[in-house]
């Protein structure tokens, strides 16, 4: 299994002078890494921690974060994902991959989130309407303009909000976490077929999105 | 919008290499704020150099058991005591048997039995109005003074157990109302008793047993024995019930345990006093009518029991 990469990622490890093992080369002992240092820390290892911090903080982040599409919310409930781990690394078991265990609490923290609070879906389709106002509006609706990088990811980052909350979240996770469809069905609490059948749904309006800036024949 | 990809794009896309998935990783990146980064490395921290929490945790994972098992042990131990408790009411003495009598008998004897079982009062021997009588006769002067020897010794016995601490109030009371009720039982058998053998006499006119003078006052205190005093045994002797009345109280005040009783009827019997091994057993059937005798027992004699 390869976990999915980004400069940003690179870059967080690096802020505390560790190797990338989240990133594109990331094998299966990279993996198996994450829940050693977990048992490190479990046995009071605080570096152990610290590198398992800066190894997802930034993926976990985003997840969060575009889950949620409200910024404060997530800085909340990251905090409050680590806070779990960390009250919990005493009954820390190598039952699955780490990964898996987090994105687990921070599914279950959003989740509760969003009970606690049932207007957030309103109040964050609400944010979606006045970011799509800040952004630049689409192509055809200014023909005068060319289709920019600008104007794809606009489009792409509205598209994406407009998901529904559990195709986001599956897409997000997919893409954050690099966990297999079958662990984010675990993650998610649904059947590996139904994880399949969200994130098709999900690539399927994003492609449709990203389709708009591309010629009619080169749309596949 | 079409909502629908084929598989072979949807393949695509699970490689990570369509343009879904590059548009995605070129969205602007968001950091973690810093602060927040802190707080999170310096909670770690705090979580494993504070031994407090840890030990803190580590009791109140026993808390639960622990406490669980205290109350059990404390429930076990309530009931255990409780249990002794009732074993001492069941051996210990009765305090309101004798101050039963027929007129107890009504509905509101137990609840009244049960009241005074909670408080028990010092008895007041001398209180009871006595019914008026003529001269008494030598041999009656003389019964008279051994009843009141046996008052005295019961009024001993009364005022020993009245500093002995009364038991707990329900169970207590609760036993006290059966055995009003045991004793309100036998005080109507002993009428019955009395009133037959009142119709055999023939020199004696009915009227004069059946309407003997009520029970004064004045109760017997209870004697070291479980049978319950018949009424007649606290009755005091008068001139109108001449003959019964007074030989019961005579042979109550000679016998009053019934044991003690029978043990002299049998010595009696072994003697070959016959005759009177017969009149004290009588006298005794007539004191205790419903005490049990063993069918063999040599009290009995030949005139068997009745």
């Amino acid at each position: 299994m390869k976990l999915s990469s980004t400069p940003t990622r690179a870059a967080n490890v690096a802020d505390i002078g560790l190797a990338p093992a989240g990133g594109a080369g990331a094998t299966l002992a990279d993996v198996a890494d994450d829940a050693a240092l977990m048992l490190r820390y479990r046995n009071g290892d605080v570096q152990a921690f610290e590198i398992l911090y800066a190894r997802h903080k930034g993926s976990l982040y985003r997840y969060l974060l575009r889950t949620c599409k409200d910024k404060e919310v997530a800085n909340d409930l990251f905090q409050e994902v680590w806070g779990k781990l960390i009250a919990s690394r005493e009954r820390y078991e190598v039952r699955a991959q780490f990964t898996t265990f987090l994105y687990r609490i921070a599914h279950n923290c959003a989740m509760d989130h969003f009970r606690r609070a049932a207007r957030v879906h309103e109040r964050a389709t609400q944010n979606v309407d006045e970011v799509a106002e800040e952004l630049p509006g689409r192509d055809h609706d200014r023909p005068e303009s060319v289709a920019s990088e600008v104007q794809l990811r606009a489009d792409f980052r509205r598209a994406l909000d407009a998901l529904p909350p559990e195709q986001r979240d599956v897409f997000v996770l997919y893409e954050e976490s690099g966990l297999s469809l079958e662990e984010i069905g675990t993650v998610t609490g649904v059947a590996m077929e139904t994880a399949k059948s969200r994130l098709r749904y999900a690539v399927a309006k994003l492609r449709a999105a990203l389709g708009h800036h591309q010629p009619a024949g080169a749309r596949t | 919008m079409n909502e629908q990809i084929d598989d072979k794009t949807f393949e695509e896309y699970l490689k990570r290499g369509s343009p879904v998935s590059r548009q995605y990783q070129a969205l602007e990146s968001d950091e973690v704020p810093a602060d927040i980064d802190r707080e999170v490395l310096a909670r770690a921290e705090q979580a494993v150099r504070s031994p407090a929490v840890h030990k803190r945790r580590a009791w109140q994972r026993w808390s639960i058991p622990v406490g669980l098992a205290a109350s059990a042990v404390l429930a076990l131990s309530i009931v255990m005591e409780s249990g002794q408790h009732e074993q001492t009411l069941v051996r210990g003495p009765s305090y309101a048997e004798p101050a039963q009598d027929a007129s107890s008998a009504s509905p509101e004897a137990p609840k009244q039995a049960a009241e005074s079982s909670v408080e028990p009062q010092p008895v007041e021997l001398h209180a009871a109005p006595m019914p008026a009588r003529e001269e008494p006769d030598s041999s009656t002067a003389a019964r008279e003074q051994e009843t009141n020897v046996l008052r005295e010794r019961m009024q001993r016995r009364v005022a020993e157990r009245a500093v002995a601490p009364p038991p707990p109030i329900d169970a207590f009371a609760k036993r006290t109302a059966a055995e009003a009720e045991r004793s309100a039982a036998a005080d109507s058998r002993a009428e019955r008793a009395r009133e037959r053998r009142a119709d055999e006499r023939s020199d004696r006119p009915v009227q004069t047993v059946a309407h003997a003078p009520t029970r004064p006052a004045f109760v017997p205190p209870a004697a070291p024995m479980e049978m319950p005093l018949p009424s007649s045994a606290s009755t005091p002797p008068s001139v109108e019930s001449s003959g019964f009345a007074t030989e019961e109280q005579h042979a109550r005040a000679r016998h009053v345990d019934p044991e003690e009783w029978l043990r002299e009827i049998r010595e009696l019997r072994a003697a070959g006093k016959t005759e009177d091994a017969d009149r004290e057993w009588k006298a005794f059937r007539e004191a205790f009518p419903d005490y049990t005798v063993a069918e063999d027992d040599p009290a009995i004699g030949e005139g068997r029991e009745e």
